[in-house]
């Protein structure tokens, strides 16, 4: 186990590698520097400038500098807040996203694992029918056209919510569903697929003829059972929550990592433009990880397989 | 039974709720390393509801959008609209200017001109102190504007605002002369003397503009690279302080400053701000009550244009499409040039996309922006209307320079900004030319600001929608656009006789204002027969204001709002 | 009694069993291949076979929708900008939105006020405009309300066109645009999978088939990009290359090969081991033979499906790109570029949303309803 663990954690180093190579390199065909606005400096100056951010080197050493800097923590100094150091920006945004991404996680899921157990209980009844189209719909409209929708009626027209911006608990109810429709039809759809077919195997007609409660084969048998391969939906899920949160922080003026991340791209802000790059990545490699380990963990069969005597 | 039931369903939800939180627990520490995070963030929940609450109750506070971050509070190195609008609010500098953009006491009382216009001497008052209770003088003004110049700092507007203009700071900036050689000196601490380059008739007016704000040296050496990142690193001593500020901060307030010199002006206690970019969304938050002040883009305007607090203010910004000679060879061709200049229909531009009260440019100078001297009049009056939207004209100098090259299609690329409104415009123009121009294909391309200005730079263009707002009350701020190999030329656009009669107006005419004006009037009619650019609209801003809001108005540069007459109006 | 009753049976009911073939096991329907059943299973799921239907529709109006309005794809007219739908015969029913009507509450202090207000509004033709009073008011600021509608075609003179879904802000025709923006979606979403298909496959299928070395240096390679979420390569190929069709592909298909090229992988693998292949091969038959007659169609059930799946994911990416400002080149329309203008007129002018949206979101469920269906139809245990 701790030869696979060291295994899949070096394999994340060389992807996070190449992606930090990647995109330093991608920066580098781009025109654009710190010296933004109307360009009203001499080459003196230009140089000044450019020498701050180590940009007078040639590029293999700047290459050198960068990573050296990433391996300390140091992800260099935005071109846009002058002075301030990009991860500064990123602590200062993480605060948002996470909040927003752990609510829309956690509400999504349990919510749609409810769903999908409904839908499984009452095969082919009427429920079924509801969810599976809730779940379809959840998969397949854009998560921004659905912001849109949200913000239009329940905030501009109903006046229920706040219509944008970060603050209160109430701030964060319709970013909230907004982002978590994916997660919850995702979450609806495999539940109930895995439960039909849990439900139809033999162990619990064995259950049913040794007497078992109802209640008892839905949940001790056939949920354990089901909920086990839901962890392998967690990576789809982390990916809609990253462009969720581009596009929804962006409609409802959530000062995230996501509405800094466009926002960078917008003024060429590269150093912080590679810094989120680098964030999500990390991200979404660590829980992809993660995922795999707890999988083991979880399921008997893998954990006999791996580690049986 | 079905109490089992709600309790397994209860155990399952508990269940999943760690399951999730473990595996969502290990993403690289986000949870952890965020708690700090997250009770900020409490404490900003409660704050934004007390100041709900006080809103409600309405008392001299007032809650405003801004449309970004600020991206610098240093006055040496500020360059854009924001930084400028909030160092202009808590920093004061020798002048301030009134609602009629008249320059009025600021830090200094008065000051007297010598003959040669070279020598300026300004009287400081001595009650003016910092916010950490260091008295203002005129040591504060010699510091910074050496700051602003000496090319350690690297500051981009420095050079550009005092060049030409303060004695010795272009030689400053390039490194060949010491920075103590600045003309300007301390004679004692509440007396300044500033010397001049030229005679500017302007200069007063131009030392209200952020980059001639004082500071304070021991602060500033003291918080280094620190200084000016946040509400901590900061020293005021104009009308409000800034709290609350860093220099990512999506929110932050303008408070009262109490030791400010003329504190009882000030009437507004505070002005909340918080960042809303998309202008539908900031429009819906006026709507709500959040905010009392919100911009109105062209496209809702047909929506609010009746609304009862809408309001027109307008700007002395102007926008017109450059003209790069230098990438395309058609536009090295004068009859192109005007071909192109005539050939968009600005009045359908300006009433059915803009529509925001923006008025259509026939030149380049604005309209209410310069009177000429002594018969007053309006410079645009004066001048008229030197490029107008005519297709026949436009037509006639296509073929002809069609026939002079040889050609009959020519491609080219119009490069403009990537807002909404200017990506409609973009269209429309894009398409007004190939339609009006037989034999022309425009391909569009909208990017971003930052983009196009390291675009501009580099030339890298052939036509480019862009604008100017003034840096200071005079033509001259528009006119030298355009001087050969000027910084902001770009476009490869060079006339000897052009730039001389410039030369001209900031040396040996420089205290003959009546003079300086005529030499105004024929650069920009050069300019207009060359057609270097293509003028197509004066902007206007369309805006809700609530009727609470009394006294704030708008400058014609520097800081775009002035609040320090404002004061709210607590009858409605 | 009975018991005797029992016993007599007459003796000519006891005739002798005719010996006959067990038909027990007999298998009683016509025996049908893989295929035939999967095509069954298919067809009985309305659900998939509606979104066919829907989605062929979808296809051929955006290759014939566009021809038939007199409009191109870039005509302006600022004198008809903003106009909203109207439909021949579906204008009558009033709450279609096909009306042509503009219409919207306006408050005011009083009525007149409030009438004034909807006048200005709307080009200050009074002729042209219906007002219907909600509310009287008492004087006070904005306590009257009035409901004004507004035919804006009579206004204009335009009573006998017809704009089937209104038109920009430019003065374009939506429906035309709306038709090339999906074509032009369209191809970006077929053209992406298709190139992440054959690259997937290739790569899978040499990984799988060889094994050994091979396989496991190009799953090593594999492993790697995988980690590489799609989302931030995507972004970061956008800030590199020039806006348009081509760069949306390529940036779609640097990563989009992946997952495909994973199961394909998984599949020869589990497939090569079987005995028909062993066979195959020990007859001789060549590499080439026997990847595409005996592996390949075993494994196209699957690649079809992820297919299916991958086709709806380009289109979200492309609207998500344009939606965020890295997208389609104006003029060009797409389903993106429309949905991201229809957003900034939201409040006024909903139908430049409501369409591409309405749009969007069909083909998205119905392209999932048809893997969904496919997969079902490929998987033997949902044959019935």
């Amino acid at each position: 186990m701790a030869r696979y663990i060291a295994k899949r954690v070096m394999y994340m180093l060389i992807t996070l590698f190449i992606i930090a190579t990647l995109s330093f390199f991608l920066m580098k065909m781009l025109p654009g520097s710190p010296l933004n606005a109307e360009e009203k400096l001499t080459e003196e100056q230009q140089a000044i400038v450019l020498e701050k951010y180590g940009l007078n080197d040639p590029i293999p050493i700047q290459y050198v500098n960068y990573l050296a800097g990433l391996v300390q923590g140091d992800l260099g100094i935005s071109f846009a807040f002058s002075n301030t150091p990009v991860t500064d920006i990123l602590m200062d945004r993480m605060g948002p996203s996470a909040q927003l991404g752990a609510q829309a996680l956690v509400v999504g899921t349990v919510i749609g694992v409810l769903l999908g157990l409904i839908a499984a209980i009452s095969h082919n009844g009427f429920l079924d029918y509801t969810s599976t189209i809730i779940a379809v719909l959840g998969t397949s409209i854009p998560n921004f056209v659905f912001a849109g929708l949200l913000q239009y009626l329940f905030a501009a027209e109903w006046e229920l919510f706040p219509v944008a911006l970060w603050g209160s608990f109430e701030h964060s109810i319709l970013p909230t569903i907004a982002l978590m429709i994916f997660p919850m039809a995702t979450a609806a759809r495999f539940v109930r697929t895995e439960m039909v077919e849990v439900l139809g195997s033999n162990f619990i007609t064995t259950a049913r003829a040794k007497g078992v409660s109802e209640p008892g084969i839905v949940f001790k048998h056939g949920l354990r059972n089901a909920m086990i391969p839901l962890v392998t939906v967690i990576g789809p899920m982390a990916v809609s929550l990253m462009t969720g949160s581009m596009v929804i922080e962006q409609i409802f003026a959530i000062p995230g990592i996501g509405e800094q991340f466009v926002n960078s791209v917008m003024v060429n802000d590269y150093p912080t433009i590679m810094g989120t790059t680098l964030l999500f990545a990390a991200l979404f490699i660590g829980i992809i990880l993660v995922t795999d380990l707890l999988y083991g963990l979880i399921d008997p069969r893998i954990r006999i397989s791996g580690g049986g005597k | 039974m079905k109490l089992k039931n709600w309790a397994l369903l209860l155990a399952l939800g508990l269940l999943l709720t760690v399951l999730v939180a473990c595996s969502g627990g290990d993403s690289e520490d986000t949870e952890s390393s965020d708690t700090g995070d997250a009770d900020t963030a409490e404490d900003t929940t409660e704050e934004v509801a007390e100041e709900t609450e006080g809103e409600t109750e309405g008392e001299n506070v007032l809650n405003v959008i801004n449309g970004d971050t600020i991206p610098s509070m240093d006055p040496s190195m500020a360059t854009d609209e924001y930084g400028f609008q909030f160092i202009g609010a808590t920093m004061e500098g020798l002048y301030r200017l009134d609602e009629n953009a008249e320059p009025v006491e600021g830090i200094a009382t008065n000051h007297e001109v010598s003959e040669d216009g070279m020598t300026w001497t300004f009287t400081l008052r001595e009650d003016a102190t910092w916010s950490n209770g260091d008295p203002v003088t005129a040591h504060d003004f010699v510091y910074a504007w050496q700051r602003a110049v000496s090319p350690d700092t690297g500051s981009e507007y420095g050079p550009y605002m005092m060049g030409g203009v303060i004695k010795n700071a272009t030689e400053v900036n390039t490194g060949d002369v010491p920075v103590e050689e600045l003309g300007v000196t301390a004679e004692d601490d509440f007396t300044l003397v500033v010397e001049l380059a030229n005679p500017t008739p302007y200069f007063e007016s131009l030392t209200s503009f952020g980059t001639f704000m004082p500071l304070n040296q021991a602060f500033v050496e003291e918080q280094g690279d620190n200084f000016a990142t946040s509400t901590d690193t900061l020293l005021f001593n104009g009308p409000f302080t800034l709290e609350n500020w860093t220099s990512t901060a999506s929110e932050w307030d303008l408070v009262k400053n109490e030791s400010y010199w003329d504190a009882e002006t000030v009437q507004v206690e505070k002005i909340n701000h918080v960042v809303v970019k998309d202008p539908s969304t900031s429009v819906r938050l006026y709507e709500e009550g959040s905010v009392d002040r919100a911009g109105i883009s062209s496209d809702l305007v047909d929506q609010y244009s009746t609304h009862e607090d809408y309001v027109v203010t307008p700007e002395t910004s102007v926008f017109y499409l450059k003209i790069n000679q230098t990438r395309n060879e058609a536009l090295a061709n004068a009859n192109i040039r005007n071909a192109i200049a005539r050939a968009f229909n600005k009045d359908d531009l300006v009433n059915e996309i803009l529509n925001n009260g923006s008025i259509v440019a026939n030149g380049l100078i604005p309209a209410d922006f310069a009177p000429v001297p002594e018969s007053g009049e309006d410079f645009r009056a004066a001048s008229g209307d030197l490029m107008t939207y005519d297709t026949e004209a436009a037509l006639e100098y296509w073929e002809k320079g069609l026939d002079e090259l040889g050609v009959d299609s020519i491609d080219m690329e119009l490069l403009g900004g990537d807002t909404e409104t200017s990506k409609v415009m973009n269209e429309y123009l894009a398409n007004q030319l190939s339609t009006n121009l037989p034999g022309l294909n425009v391909t569009l391309k909208s990017v971003p600001f930052e983009q196009r200005l390291d675009l501009d730079t580099s030339m890298d263009y052939d036509l480019q929608v862009a604008g100017w707002g003034p840096d200071y009350l005079d033509p001259y701020t528009f006119l030298s656009l355009w001087i050969t190999d000027g910084g902001n030329n770009m476009m490869g656009y060079s006339n000897s006789e052009y730039d001389a009669l410039l030369e001209e107006a900031t040396t040996t005419l420089a205290t003959d204002n009546v003079a300086r004006y005529e030499n105004f009037f024929e650069a920009e009619k050069i300019l207009f027969e060359d057609a270097a650019i293509a003028p197509i609209y004066q902007s206007a801003m369309a805006q809700l204001v609530s009727p609470k809001i009394e006294g704030v108005f708008v400058n014609p540069f520097g800081a775009t709002y002035e609040y320090k007459w404002a004061s709210v109006n607590s009858a409605e | 009694m009975d018991t005797n009753n029992n016993n007599k049976i007459p003796k000519e009911l006891l005739v002798p069993m005719k010996k006959t073939e067990d038909t027990s096991e007999k298998i009683s329907g016509e025996s049908r291949t893989f295929l035939q059943n999967a095509r069954r299973t298919f067809l009985k799921n309305k659900l998939a076979l509606t979104s066919v239907i829907v989605l062929v529709f979808i296809l051929i109006m955006s290759a014939v929708g566009p021809w038939m309005t007199d409009y191109e794809l870039d005509d302006q007219d600022l004198s008809r900008a903003k106009m909203p739908a109207r439909v021949p015969v579906l204008e009558n029913i009033s709450w279609l939105g096909f009306t042509g009507y503009l219409s919207d509450e306006f408050e005011g202090s009083d009525v007149e006020d409030a009438t004034n207000k909807a006048i200005a509004r709307y080009d200050n033709e009074a002729d042209f405009v219906d007002i219907e009073v909600i509310s009287e008011g008492d004087g006070s600021r904005n306590s009257a309300e009035v409901k004004a509608t507004y035919d804006i075609y009579e206004a204009k003179g335009m009573k006998d066109e017809y704009f089937w879904l209104g038109t920009d802000t430019l003065g374009r025709d939506q429906w035309t645009r709306l038709w090339l923006g999906t074509r032009v979606s369209m191809l970006i979403a077929f053209v992406a999978a298709f190139i992440s298909l054959a690259i997937g496959v290739a790569y899978g299928g040499i990984a799988g088939y060889y094994g050994g070395k091979v396989d496991d240096i190009m799953m090593r390679i594999l492993e790697v990009l995988v980690g590489i979420p799609n989302l931030v390569v995507i972004l970061l190929m956008m800030l590199v290359l020039e806006p348009g069709i081509t760069s949306i592909i390529v940036a779609l298909t640097i990563t989009g090969w992946t997952g495909m090229a994973r199961i394909v992988r998984g599949e020869v693998m589990k497939l090569k081991s079987q005995e028909y292949v062993l066979a195959a091969r020990t007859l001789g038959q060549s590499n080439w033979k026997v990847i595409t007659k005996h592996l390949l169609p075993n494994i196209s059930g699957i690649i079809i499906i992820n297919t299916m799946f991958n086709i709806p994911d380009a289109i979200f990416f492309e609207a998500f790109l344009s939606f965020i400002g890295l997208g389609m080149a104006p003029p060009q329309a797409s389903l993106g570029t429309l949905i991201n203008t229809g957003f900034d007129n939201i409040m006024l002018y909903p139908y430049m949303l409501v369409f591409p949206a309405i749009l969007i979101s069909l083909i998205m469920i119905a392209f999932n309803l048809i893997g969904d269906g496919l997969r079902d139809a490929f998987d033997p245990k949902m044959h019935k």
